[in-house]
């Protein structure tokens, strides 16, 4: 089968002045690569500052990478812009709070990427934008609502409705369950879980909580400072892990659940 | 009666409706900003309504106090100075160059100002720097300061101090505008237009645009209040607009030794000055805190 996401030796790295001659350069992660199939979920975990938020901001292009390869379908999607880039791959922000255009409609933020993106008819589009708010469990009347007016829950809806509406093949969600309470969390994933099956789409899931990506994900990357300490199938990895660091992470957690 | 209203639907305002609304149930925002109409309307209209010419003298009523007064006349109401012009003319016409003045120039910077700020903001590296920066050294001086420069070069006069003080706002703008639009770029909302591929034109209009007008409000109000302090003042230090020209700071000067004699002379035009900006200070603070209120 081909992968639907193949990343080759991408890799970003910043360079720091200090002064006027001296520069550092500091590396977000190093030359990174894995395959990612259709309908699987990939989960990214490591510690903070591992790298692993720049590596979902790297693929959807919100930092272009320093080298390396991103092929969506075997077309390398690192030197085109986000117009090409945003009907393959969508993006999912953390903080639903601020994801949001604060003085726009929820219907204008849902039909812009589809104003700028499709062709569609006016009509056409207002049906998209009531069909993507069911599809996430929200009401077409919602369409008319300020983000002011939701609760984060319901803006987490709208932003993956967002990253639905132009029917991409991978999601890449950044830690989108951190901010959200348990009962909320657990009904976004039932969501994720319900929307991947019906339509076959990749997530890339950034995430720290183990026992959510144990359910989930289908395959786990460990990175820790830039590098990738450990991939495989996720039941494998954390049944059996081989390096230190993958180790170190469930026993935090698992510290976390006895108490 | 029957209440129709079944559902109780609830009508949706967008947040800059909500501001309003909010700013509407604020009772001294409320006069405050019909008080700051009835200026402007006084500011447009002013010649035609002043029961005298500008330049009117009546030499048989000297000093007359103002109607109230025992000795005050209904035709002078706020009685004359001691060249026999009707104070409340003069005042009318003051309007139109002090509060008009400031108005216009507060504009003109609003404007020139916000653009380099918001293509600085918009664009990044060397550009943004330059325009960011672009008369930054101004900013080290105090205003005033900056417009007596100015005007000791220029040498004084009405044109001059006008021009002056738009010279001290527009880094002042330029600045506060740089400096929302560069915050919000980094919102992630933003970040999120960006990557539907929306061009910086329509980030701009629909991302960045509505969510900085507080910074628009207040600027321009605190803006607005400096302006006419800076012109009225460069006119009581004599370096402004010059008599007959009825600036309300040249009125307050040119009338200071009469001050025991017709205090009426020097206490009209300070208080005219007062009350704008008291005014248009009620205004600014009302409306930022409706805007800020509006948000959440």
């Amino acid at each position: 089968m081909i992968p639907v996401l193949s990343v080759n030796k991408l890799s970003k790295s910043y360079v720091q002045h200090h002064g006027l001659f001296s520069k550092k350069a500091i590396t977000a992660f190093a030359p990174v690569s894995f395959e990612l199939e259709q309908g699987k979920t990939l989960a990214i975990v490591g510690e903070s500052g591992s790298g692993k938020s720049s590596l979902a901001k790297a693929l959807t292009g919100v930092i272009t990478p320093s080298s390396g390869s991103i092929c969506i379908d075997g077309v390398n999607m690192a030197d085109k812009d986000h117009k090409q880039r945003c009907c393959q791959i969508r993006m999912i922000f953390q903080d639903p709070t601020t994801s949001l255009n604060p003085r726009s409609q929820i219907g204008r933020i849902l039909k812009s990427p589809l104003l700028l993106n499709t062709e569609l008819s006016e009509q056409e589009m207002d049906i998209r934008v009531s069909d993507a708010l069911r599809q996430v469990g929200l009401l077409t009347e919602h369409a008319q609502f300020y983000p002011r007016m939701l609760s984060s829950g319901q803006k987490q809806r709208v932003a993956l409705a967002r990253a639905l509406i132009l029917k991409p093949k991978i999601i890449v969600a950044d830690e989108v369950l951190a901010t959200l309470d348990v009962s909320v969390r657990s009904q976004i994933i039932n969501l994720i879980l319900d929307v991947q099956r019906e339509q076959n789409i990749s997530f890339i899931m950034v995430a720290h909580n183990l026992g959510i990506v144990r359910h989930i994900s289908d395959e786990i990357i460990v990175m820790h400072e830039g590098h990738i300490v450990e991939f495989g199938p996720t039941a494998d990895v954390l049944d059996n892990p081989q390096h230190t660091i993958t180790q170190r992470l469930l026993m935090n957690q698992q510290v976390q659940f006895r108490k | 009666m029957a209440n129709h209203n079944v559902f109780r639907e609830d009508h949706i305002r967008s947040p800059l409706a909500h501001s309003w609304f909010l700013y509407q149930q604020n009772t001294i925002g409320m006069v405050a900003l019909w008080a700051l109409i009835f200026i402007l309307i006084l500011t447009v209209i002013g010649p035609w309504i002043a029961p005298y010419p500008m330049d009117h003298k009546d030499v048989s009523a000297l000093l007359k106090a103002p109607s109230w007064v025992e000795h005050g006349e209904v035709h002078f109401f706020l009685g004359t100075d001691d060249l026999g012009r009707d104070l409340l003319s003069q005042i009318i016409y003051g309007a139109q160059l002090t509060f008009g003045g400031a108005f216009l120039t507060v504009f003109l910077a609003l404007v020139i100002g916000s653009v380099i700020g918001i293509i600085g903001g918009m664009s990044s590296g060397m550009q943004a720097s330059v325009l960011h920066h672009f008369l930054d050294t101004l900013l080290s001086i105090p205003s005033l300061l900056l417009a007596i420069i100015i005007i000791s070069v220029l040498g004084p006069g009405y044109f001059n101090t006008l021009l002056a003080v738009f010279l001290a706002l527009l880094p002042l703008f330029t600045r506060a505008v740089y400096r929302a639009v560069h915050d919000e770029l980094n919102k992630e909302y933003i970040i999120a237009l960006r990557l539907d591929g929306a061009t910086p034109l329509r980030i701009l209009r629909y991302g960045i645009l509505p969510n900085i007008v507080e910074t628009f409000v207040s600027q321009t109000t605190r803006a607005l209040t400096s302006a006419i302090l800076d012109i009225t003042a460069l006119g009581f230090l004599g370096l402004g607009a010059q008599r007959p020209l009825p600036e309300w700071g040249t009125m307050l000067s040119d009338t200071m030794e009469l001050v025991f004699l017709a205090p009426w002379t020097v206490t009209l035009p300070g208080l005219a000055i007062l009350i704008t900006i008291l005014i248009i200070n009620i205004v600014g603070e009302g409306l930022r805190q409706a805007i800020l209120k509006g948000m959440d």
